[in-house]
């Protein structure tokens, strides 16, 4: 039989145990009145504390304060992402500016009028990305983030909490006929690129994700072959990733 | 939707010169975070004191975990969420600083065992409640303000803390037995005092 002692020595212990276990002590709380009325006094001495840790006198002008610094995080987020990789080739950007202006003539002297959808062969896009990886990750960083209509998204990346969605323009044409999603699922996060496939050449042919050369990135085509989908994890083991979320397709 | 632009110079060989500039529109989630901000900053810097012990310490805390809050605002599914999303950032940040400047666990100082028939009919008051828990080693505070402040249950502290869920319900047992005891040796001094 429990004592008064024994209860209140182990009621906060108690209180985290499975009741099956503790159906005696429960048994002399319903019988003691002065453990009834001890149990009583705990919880109001509870529900004091907590209202006493509550009573904090607020710096003045806080709000204030934390609007401006997240007003201020904003404002410096806002500007171009750009590498450091991309800054230190300043001279470089110099020489190939000049040999732009040198190859302008060539290509003005080549250039004939098309009005014909612009394609990109999907290997030279993929390695463009990949050598702008940084810049595609960096979608990842950003602080703005909106949830994705997962509507248009088939299949396994529905399991992704694809978020912080962003345009990507393939051309000088205005629009986002593409799309960069940042994800985040269990242990792995990265970034989930879908490319409408009438705008590549030699576009992935699979509908099960290929690893690409640098192991982190896979490729594969939605069962429609109405997008191509290019998926970089930055963080968490890249094969167990998509061993998680495709299953038996890889 | 924010644009990355892959500007494409089309020429017989379609070559791509990609250059991919992220442009903000930050419109609406600034009002979401400023909304955020306006609804919970006190609650948030109420927790962060409690833990920090310090206003400056708790200011820049809670300065921290909005920042950090307004970047991952998407992780909130749930805005009735909020407030429990944005305590467990000042709890990871709190815990996160202070394992970087100390070992926490290792070396604590131990507050007495639990001392029972206490008696729980003593007034409680801000001024020494802020007193017993500056005595408190903060092994022990903090699994008591994850307790009284966020609600927790002892797993989900254990789970929090990295810590045994049997470790959790000592040092808990131990806290709130200081803080009775505390408490009313303070309620003792005052009346020995008023006499």
């Amino acid at each position: 039989m429990t004592s008064c002692s024994e209860l209140r020595a182990k009621w906060d212990v108690l209180c985290s145990t499975e009741l099956d276990s503790v159906a005696e002590d429960c048994s002399h709380l319903r019988a003691c009145s002065e453990c009834q009325q001890w149990l009583q006094q705990l919880r109001h001495f509870d529900s004091k504390v907590s209202a006493a840790l509550a009573d904090v006198p607020i710096p003045e002008g806080l709000e204030a304060r934390l609007l401006a610094a997240i007003e201020s995080e904003s404002a410096a987020a806002a500007p171009v992402v750009e590498s450091p990789r991309r800054r230190s080739f300043t001279g470089l950007r110099v020489l190939l500016t000049l040999s732009a202006a040198i190859l302008l003539g060539l290509v003005w002297w080549l250039s004939v009028p098309d009005n014909s959808p612009v394609t990109f062969e999907f290997a030279e896009l993929q390695t463009r990305l990949q050598q702008d990886y940084s810049q595609v990750a960096a979608v990842e960083a950003l602080p703005v983030a909106t949830d994705l209509d997962c509507a248009t998204v088939e299949g396994e990346l529905r399991r992704l909490r694809l978020h912080d969605p962003r345009g990507l323009q393939l051309d000088s044409v205005a629009g986002s006929d593409a799309a960069a999603y940042a994800f985040r699922y269990k242990q792995w996060s990265g970034v989930v690129i879908a490319i409408p496939t009438h705008r590549l050449q030699n576009g992935p042919s699979s509908t099960a994700p290929v690893s690409g050369s640098r192991q982190r990135s896979f490729a594969w085509q939605s069962r429609d072959q109405q997008w191509a989908y290019v998926c970089y994890v930055n963080s968490g083991p890249a094969e167990g990733f998509m061993r998680s979320v495709f299953g038996s397709m890889v | 939707m924010q644009i990355l632009h892959i500007g494409g110079n089309k020429t017989g060989q379609n070559r791509l010169s990609l250059t991919v500039n992220v442009s903000m529109d930050t419109g609406s989630s600034e009002l979401t975070a400023a909304s955020l901000v306006r609804e919970q900053y006190q609650a948030v810097y109420r927790f962060a004191f409690r833990l920090a012990c310090s206003v400056s310490d708790a200011e820049d805390l809670t300065q921290q975990t909005f920042l950090i809050a307004c970047r991952k605002l998407g992780d909130l599914r749930d805005p009735g969420r909020a407030r429990s999303w944005l305590f467990s950032i000042v709890r990871n940040l709190f815990l996160k600083l202070r394992r970087e400047s100390q070992n926490m666990v290792a070396g604590i100082e131990q507050p007495e065992e639990v001392v029972e028939d206490v008696s729980l009919d003593i007034p409680v008051d801000s001024e020494r409640l802020e007193q017993a828990l500056a005595t408190l080693p903060e092994a022990f505070r903090v699994p008591l303000l994850l307790y009284y402040f966020e609600d927790l249950s002892y797993k989900e502290i254990a789970t929090a803390l990295e810590v045994p869920a049997g470790t959790v319900m000592s040092r808990l047992a131990r806290a709130k037995s200081h803080l009775r005891v505390a408490l009313g040796d303070a309620e003792q001094a005052g009346l020995a005092e008023r006499n």
